[in-house]
């Protein structure tokens, strides 16, 4: 397979755009990625178009893509529309990526759009339960009470409890279920991920296209309102619309470009989850699909210079530095404490501001993982830059069956 | 790009499945193509997924592929959900293919699954509605009605407007409007419409898994209710539910099987709908996708064998058998009239039955077609073989942008035993 080059990036500022529709979003994104690259629409040849939730919302349940690239002029070409609940972004990039690695296409488009705010409440909160087996809803959560209540763990009184789904999305539930498990059996502490809600709300403070934009202290994250315990508002990623994008293309497209900063892309594996049990961490999907991208790679863990992980709470990210590699099992609270994973450190993690605080819009998430690792890998992301990156890598998982993400992507991409 | 060959393929029965979920369907049609390939589910590198309307219908909007597979332990691999309407199975095929094609996989699925019918008929209807831009509906749906609205028809019992969306599909007056445009340009007639449905309904007298396996006549057709004028039921793809599903393989992993009969890829096309004008019948999306696919393979029109056409009408069926170059612009009505397209024919067109009598699951049917396509050529089809067929072609629509289908997939198959 040939070599692939991302060489254009654009995004919408993540945040509650409730007077904007999908395709105006869409055209924000794909515009800034045109420019970005410095080519005309009339060069991309095909295009993957990610989103979850048009059709619970507006009822647009089929064609998308098509739909939203109309306004722009994109038709005539391959329009492929594609879901993978929170992971769908980083899908439609790694459609676009084999497209153009197995020599179909040289010049290929991957965008990811999605509105979740709306005026009803309760309709938004749904939305997230249905990256779940619907049918058999119950029978998961249960499963997941079942973990909980075999725990030796302290947990406050005013524990919400009841509402999940109504009041919140049912993930918050699973989140805190998984960081309950981890605390009771490797004595990680809220503290810890207040630090990681702290840090991530600090780096976003340095990104425009940032949802939040302000700092919060731990002890300010602490005191937010409960969610789940251990999990506070603002350990949690907001309800978000937006819209992302990327350009790729081969070696031999790239060469006809006068000035590009082209990304190169070494790794792309996309894969879902199995029916492991919570205890089985080796079998983890992120254990199991950074190792295999490591291999592909040609390189490990100890390579990488900057990350964004799917913190969908400071629990997600907590868990995917140790998945990745970035610590050992069970010191992912640690190794935060630690300073690492922040601006300066060792392994800077999430420094657009992650899930938890550039925001989360849901088929649009994993490509805003991909524009913050390619302007970082570029030098061109100003106060939050990570000095003198060569090597990024980005983890987007979505949707939950057993005790795992139902589908993730990781990528791992290298300045040229 | 690598070789890709289909060495499996198996489908539900399309019909009204009312008691089954998308996972019994899905389950069947997994253990009836895993058969066939005779392989097991540990050898899939990955799986491509089409479904369109199970968020619709039962709130699952997200990782449906994952959800349908869980049960048959098909999990850890790379699962693709994608859609793409009525042209979802062809571009989970098309997906497929390109997984292999370009060398990241060796053996994949390509499944397609779709739940239709509903008890409540207006929700079922409205489903439909969910194939166009939802936001831009009613000046799309003046834009097309005024495609026919200066033509002259007498229409027996006048014209019933008002029921778009609420006693049929939406597209049926998309496609109504069409056929009216074709009758007064080129003198198609409704008796020529009659024709190909009746054909098609007796090719599946012959399938069993097909949704209607009753033969009608020229005039039975002609006598049913109308849909939206010419258009009669028989002459609709009914609604439907179902999976149907191929296994997709490298050249290298064909090698290692001791007994198959593989098909081998010979074009695999995409594409999207343009803002052509309605005159613009050269920049025709099967026109313009078929002259790709008929390059990629080095082979024309005449040298296409048997082909399974998007007939979710049987205009759908006269129109394409001309866009794809079976016929001269404007003769689709003629050349279905002698006999070319009937088994036995010159070139036979959905010898399964087409989607107007085989069925049409949404996201299943580009998947059908592959399914007919590949036990036409295997020389499998029983009484409706198409006699010593080996160059194949199927063609799949889906949704509406402009004047045209907002997707297509285009696929040449030939027979490689």
């Amino acid at each position: 397979m040939q070599d692939v080059f991302i060489i254009g990036i654009g995004t919408t500022r993540f945040g509650k755009h409730l007077e904007r529709g999908e395709k105006n979003l869409v055209a924000e994104a794909v515009n800034l990625c045109l420019t970005d690259a410095g080519v005309s629409k009339d060069a991309i040849q095909s295009a993957w178009f990610s989103n979850s939730m048009w059709g619970y919302f507006s009822d647009q349940h089929c064609i998308r893509g098509q739909v939203a690239f109309q306004p722009l002029g994109i038709e005539g070409i391959p329009i492929t529309n594609v879901e993978n609940a929170c992971a769908g972004g980083s899908t439609a990039f790694h459609h676009a990526w084999y497209g153009v690695a197995g020599g179909l296409y040289d010049c290929a488009l991957a965008v990811g759009v999605e509105k979740l705010y709306s005026e009803d409440r309760l309709k938004t909160f749904r939305a997230y339960s249905t990256g779940v087996d619907v049918e058999n809803i119950e029978s998961q959560f249960a499963a997941w009470r079942s973990v909980l209540d075999g725990l030796e763990l302290e947990v406050p009184e005013d524990d919400a409890g009841q509402g999940a789904g109504e009041n919140r999305s049912a993930f918050m539930d699973v989140y805190a279920g998984m960081s309950r498990w981890h605390m009771a059996t490797y004595g990680t502490t809220q503290r810890q991920m207040a630090l990681i809600a702290s840090k991530n709300h600090f780096h976003s403070s340095m990104n425009p296209n940032a949802q939040f934009q302000k700092k919060m202290g731990v002890d300010e994250i602490l005191a937010g309102r409960p969610v789940v315990f251990p999990l506070t508002v603002p350990m949690c990623a907001p309800v978000g619309d937006g819209s992302a994008a990327a350009i790729l293309c081969s070696g031999a497209f790239l060469k006809r470009l006068k000035a590009s900063r082209p990304v190169k892309v070494l790794a792309s594996v996309l894969g879902s989850g199995t029916g492991r049990h919570i205890s089985d961490e080796k079998k983890d999907i992120g254990y199991r699909l950074s190792r295999q991208a490591y291999e592909i790679a040609g390189i490990g863990p100890e390579d990488i210079h900057l990350a964004e992980v799917h913190d969908a709470t400071s629990f997600g990210e907590l868990h995917q530095t140790e998945a990745l590699g970035f610590c050992p099992f069970g010191k992912g609270g640690e190794f935060a404490e630690s300073g690492a994973t922040a601006l300066g450190g060792k392994l800077p993690v999430n420094p657009s501001g992650g899930l938890e605080s550039r925001g989360h819009p849901v088929g649009a998430s994993g490509l805003g993982q991909l524009h913050e690792i390619v302007t970082q890998l570029r030098h061109e992301a100003g106060p939050r830059q990570v000095e003198n990156c060569r090597i990024g890598l980005a983890e987007n998982g979505g949707g939950n069956i057993g005790y795992e993400e139902a589908a993730m992507c990781i990528h791992i991409l290298e300045r040229v | 790009m690598r070789n890709v060959y289909v060495i499996g393929v198996g489908m539900t029965k399309f019909d009204r499945h009312w008691e089954r979920s998308i996972k019994s369907l899905a389950a069947e049609a997994l253990e009836k193509i895993l058969a066939d390939a005779d392989i097991g589910k540990d050898v899939i590198d990955a799986v491509y997924f089409s479904n369109s309307n199970w968020g619709y219908q039962s709130d699952q909007h997200c990782i449906r592929g994952q959800v349908a597979l869980r049960d048959q332990k098909i999990m850890g691999i790379p699962i693709y959900n994608l859609e793409n309407a009525c042209a979802g199975g062809a571009t989970g095929f098309h997906c497929a293919w390109l997984g292999i094609a370009s060398g990241l996989y060796d053996c994949v699925l390509a499944l397609g699954a779709e739940k239709m019918y509903d008890e409540d008929k207006v929700k079922m209807f409205k489903a439909f509605w969910t194939g166009i831009d939802i936001e831009n509906m009613v000046p799309h749906m003046e834009m097309l009605q005024a495609v026919s609205k200066d033509i002259d028809f007498e229409i027996p019992g006048g014209d019933d407007a008002e029921g778009a969306g609420k006693n049929r599909s939406a597209f049926m007056d998309v496609y109504s409007a069409f056929t009216r445009f074709h009758m007064n340009k080129y003198g198609s007639t409704q008796k020529q419409l009659a024709v190909i449905a009746s054909k098609n309904h007796f090719h599946s007298s012959m399938n069993p898994n097909a949704q209607y396996q009753n033969k009608m006549s020229v005039d039975e057709v002609l006598a049913a209710r109308s849909v939206s004028w010419p258009l009669t039921v028989p002459m609709c793809a009914p609604v439907g539910d179902g999976s149907a599903g191929a296994v997709l393989c490298s050249a290298d992993f064909l090698k290692k099987l001791t007994s198959s009969r593989p098909i081998k890829v010979r074009a695999s096309v995409l594409g999207s709908g343009t803002n052509r004008t309605l005159e613009e019948e050269d920049l025709d999306i099967a026109w313009r996708l078929s002259r790709k696919a008929y390059e990629i393979a080095g082979v024309g029109p005449e040298d296409i064998d048997v082909a399974e056409v998007h007939d979710a009408t049987s205009f759908g069926e006269l129109h394409q058998s001309e866009a794809i170059g079976f016929c001269p612009m404007g003769e689709g009505g003629p050349f279905a009239e002698s006999g070319a397209t009937t088994l036995g024919g010159k070139i036979p067109i959905n010898v399964s039955g087409g989607l107007e009598s085989r069925g049409h699951p949404i996201g299943a049917s580009g998947l059908g077609q592959i399914h007919e396509l590949v036990t036409q050529l295997r020389h499998e089809a029983g009484p409706r073989q198409v006699e010593g067929c080996k160059l194949a072609m199927a063609e799949n629509g889906g949704g509406n942008l402009a004047y045209e289908e907002a997707a297509m997939g285009i696929h040449i198959l030939e027979r490689a035993m």
